[in-house]
């Protein structure tokens, strides 16, 4: 009986298939999509454009090449681990070539955000959208003169023909390009809003702006910077701008961290322009902050990475809150808050490391009766004994524990004490507008502020060092040493002076195959 | 006809494009079948062929990577490149020249020509040899006497090499604390240190010639049995059952892919599921 109903189910089911193959097919289309006539909005494309910068800033790619490739950053080579054919240490001590994978991420990623941005402008954007469509632009732009001395740009019908080579815009007419572009936009950005400070704003662009006007005499001519003393003046002009808003102060003491917290978007006093992490909305890993540098039995278990170099770490005294605090956040779920252990939290993790849930101390992987002690010494190639232990670990995201998923602090981009900084640092390079004794209170402003003493007078060493110690592990290192001219001198696992070819990154070869306009960078 | 990167500032993605280039395949393909022997019952044929081939990239502007290695301290890794005067996929790796004795650890030789552990393999590097088989044999036989039947065929491959990831990333030397370690890097005359990092170099490049007995068939016909079966025939067929080879992975026929950005590579073998040995047992016949 069974296999009489199997043999006619398998012939109705012929019968229907050669019925339906008779049949004459008639294709009808039930939805189209003409050229003009698309249902992508600027609002979305506008949304893209920003979060093309969450890879290269959140500690990768353009992070990478301006923090490991100076004395605040270092990625050991532990054992076989974070070998990666030697990317990290050629970074770290001055030797990559063209071929360099960071060279061309990096490349591939701030010029994916000019795209990105450029694109919006072609979808009837709102007038505050194309704004903030163009600053972003300029930003990325800013990065690619500041990393490979040149800015691509793609215009007109290159845009839609990717087979047109980008134009190429050597150092100065990128930075009179960006200049223009942020003098037009200003106007329209609206006006600094330290919550929504993910939204480019009129300060973000005063912030960009300065940023040009201080470095574009070292964009110029990275070996011997001429500061024009015009530009330190608009760097001046721009800093009070933003000071006469009213809308930033300098954090509060022990409020450093707040800058950086995962409800930093409430939070933070400082904040100018960020990069928005929302769980469930969008965002990007921004826990790499915690991967980088966390050992395998912290917690969470990182990835035992990165770390900084002990002469750097010196640079701070005991009592400066920056170099690291317990953190009391919200979004701290942790015994070590809730059984009040207060173990240090974030800040520079040097010395033995605890179990924040049951406050004893942590031991190592490998071999597990090891006390887990983070050490000052560190080589570029550690093994043995201290391949999980070598090299201080700076973190300055606290952890997001109350999210699974997204983790919810903002990257910081600009803050307001990287522009009081920038205002002391144009008046000691000749700009006008700002005195001497003011800026030295500005400065003693933010030291006091993080538990250290007063400075009696400014120079342009004790002004780096401040920069050391307020914009660690920020993405400005490299910047901030090549416009001192210190970039090239040897540190702790870079011996000797590197060649002057480095002062600018080499043109991946991956692009030099594909863009004729495209001319490598002078000794790669 | 090739699918390019496009140049930034542009979206994430590839363009086909009419590339300038050639690449030009040149060789011998020589193909010889005999019958041996055809008589009382016996019938013996053999046919060989042989392929000889070099091929060379050329008329490229830039050149283009690919060959993506795997594994703990090998991110981002590529191994192979497209360019003028060498053979598609060409390797292009650090020199390795041994283990310093006195430090333990790999030695490389320079740009300069140097020989020394302070060479550091990503930025010294070379075209080291190609993944393109130069001889490609094919062997096959049929010998059948009366109701008894016996196939075999051989393939063979010569004159290429392989990168053996799998030696790399998952055998090495740094694996000893935790894990198991190959046996190339056990014992050796020269101690190497627990340090010593993996870097992609010739190192693991190692020749792939082989010659593989791919299957062999030995059948029986019976005949009719009765008259309810009918041309009954018996067959035992073996795949994939030895294979010559020097090279120390799974097998050298297997080529993990690590194409980058588009272009395909060859010749990697990384944690290969290898191919199987096979033996059926067939038993025909009709009603």
């Amino acid at each position: 009986m069974k296999s009489i109903y199997t043999f006619y189910l398998l012939f109705t089911g012929a019968v229907l298939f050669s019925a339906a193959s008779c049949t004459k097919l008639n294709e009808e289309f039930r939805g189209e999509l003409e050229e003009g006539t698309s249902n992508v909005g600027a609002d979305g494309l506008l949304i893209t454009a920003y979060s093309s910068l969450l890879v290269p800033y959140q500690q990768d790619q353009r992070w990478v090449l301006q923090e490991i490739s100076t004395d605040a950053a270092m990625a050991p080579t532990r054992g076989g681990d974070w070998d990666d054919n030697g990317i990290y240490r050629a970074i770290h001590q001055h030797r990559w070539n063209a071929d360099n994978g960071f060279m061309n991420s990096t490349y591939v990623s701030l010029g994916t955000t000019i795209y990105n941005a450029t694109n919006v402008l072609r979808f009837n954007p709102s007038e505050q959208q194309k704004a903030e469509a163009r600053f972003l632009r300029a930003l990325a732009m800013f990065d690619m003169i500041d990393l490979y001395g040149v800015a691509p740009i793609r215009e007109g019908d290159a845009l839609d023909d990717f087979r047109i080579a980008p134009k190429v815009l050597q150092a100065g007419e990128g930075i009179d390009y960006i200049i223009k572009e942020l003098n037009e936009i200003i106007a329209t950005l609206p006006n600094g809003d330290r919550t929504t400070a993910y939204v480019a704003s009129k300060d973000a662009a005063r912030t960009l702006l300065m940023k040009v006007y201080l470095n574009k005499g070292t964009f110029l001519n990275r070996q011997a910077p001429a500061f024009d003393a015009a530009d330190m003046s608009q760097v001046i002009t721009l800093a009070k701008a933003i000071t006469g808003t009213g809308t930033y102060t300098v954090s509060e003491p022990g409020k450093y961290f707040d800058n950086f917290a995962p409800d930093n978007d409430v939070k933070s006093t400082e904040n100018i322009f960020t990069l928005y992490n929302q769980n469930g909305k969008r965002g990007g890993s921004v826990d790499r902050t915690w991967n980088t540098i966390a050992h395998y039995n912290m917690s969470p278990g990182g990835w035992n990475g990165w770390c900084t170099l002990s002469e750097y770490y010196d640079k701070f005294g005991a009592t400066d809150e920056r170099r690291g605090i317990y953190y009391n956040y919200p979004a701290d779920t942790t015994y070590n808050k809730s059984k009040g252990f207060h173990r240090q939290n974030v800040g520079f993790f040097i010395g033995q490391q605890y179990n924040w849930k049951t406050n004893d101390p942590l031991m190592a992987r490998n071999p597990a009766n090891a006390p887990l002690v983070f050490t000052r010494e560190v080589t570029i190639r550690t093994s043995g004994a201290t391949l999980e232990t070598a090299g201080i670990r700076p973190m300055k995201y606290a952890y997001d524990y109350s999210s699974s998923g997204q983790k919810n602090n903002d990257w910081v981009v600009f803050r307001y004490s990287d522009v009081l900084l920038m205002q002391a640092e144009a008046v000691l390079r000749g700009g006008t507008g700002s005195t001497a004794g003011e800026v030295l209170a500005l400065v003693n402003k933010i030291r006091g502020n993080r538990g250290i003493g007063t400075l009696g007078s400014l120079n342009l060493d004790n002004l780096l060092d401040e920069r050391a110690r307020e914009l660690y592990w920020e993405g400005w290192r490299r910047q901030d040493l090549i416009r001192f001219g210190k970039f090239l001198q040897p540190f702790q696992e870079k011996p000797g002076t590197s060649d002057p070819k480095y002062l600018v990154f080499a043109i991946p070869s991956q692009q030099i195959a594909v863009n004729p306009n495209l001319k490598q960078n002078a000794g790669y | 006809m090739f699918e390019q990167t496009l140049a930034q500032p542009a979206p994430a993605g590839r363009i086909w494009v009419n590339l300038d280039g050639e690449i030009v395949n040149k060789g011998v393909e020589i193909s010889l079948t005999g019958n041996i022997i055809r008589k009382n019952g016996w019938n013996w044929d053999l046919t060989g062929n042989a392929t000889f081939l070099k091929n060379s990239v050329s008329g490229l502007v830039g050149y283009y990577e690919t060959g993506a290695l795997r594994g703990q301290g090998f991110s981002g890794v590529l191994g192979q490149r497209m360019v003028n005067g060498q053979p598609l996929n060409v390797w292009y790796l650090a020199e390795y020249a041994g283990i310093d004795p006195n430090t333990g650890m790999s030695m490389y030789r320079g740009l300069d020509g140097s020989i020394s552990s302070n060479n550091d393999p990503s930025v010294n590097k070379f075209y080291a040899a190609s993944p393109n088989p130069t001889t490609l044999l094919g062997i096959s036989t049929n010998l059948s006497y009366k109701k008894f039947t016996f196939g075999a065929n051989m393939n063979g491959a010569m004159g290429h090499y392989l990168f053996n990831n799998t030696a790399a990333t998952s055998l090495g030397i740094s694996n000893l604390s935790t894990r198991n370690i190959g046996t190339s890097f056990f014992n050796t005359s020269v101690k190497e240190s627990t340090s010593n990092s993996a870097s992609p170099s010739t190192r693991y490049l190692e020749k792939g010639n082989y010659l593989k007995l791919a299957n062999l068939t030995l059948s029986y016909k019976v005949g009719d049995i009765g008259n309810t079966l009918k041309n009954f025939n018996i067959s035992l067929t073996g795949q994939n059952l030895f294979i010559l080879t020097k090279y120390t992975g799974f097998d050298p026929e297997v080529n993990t892919d690590g194409s980058t950005n588009g272009i395909p590579s060859l010749g990697i073998e990384y944690l290969p599921y290898p191919p199987a040995k096979t033996i059926l047992l067939g038993i025909n016949f009709s009603l």
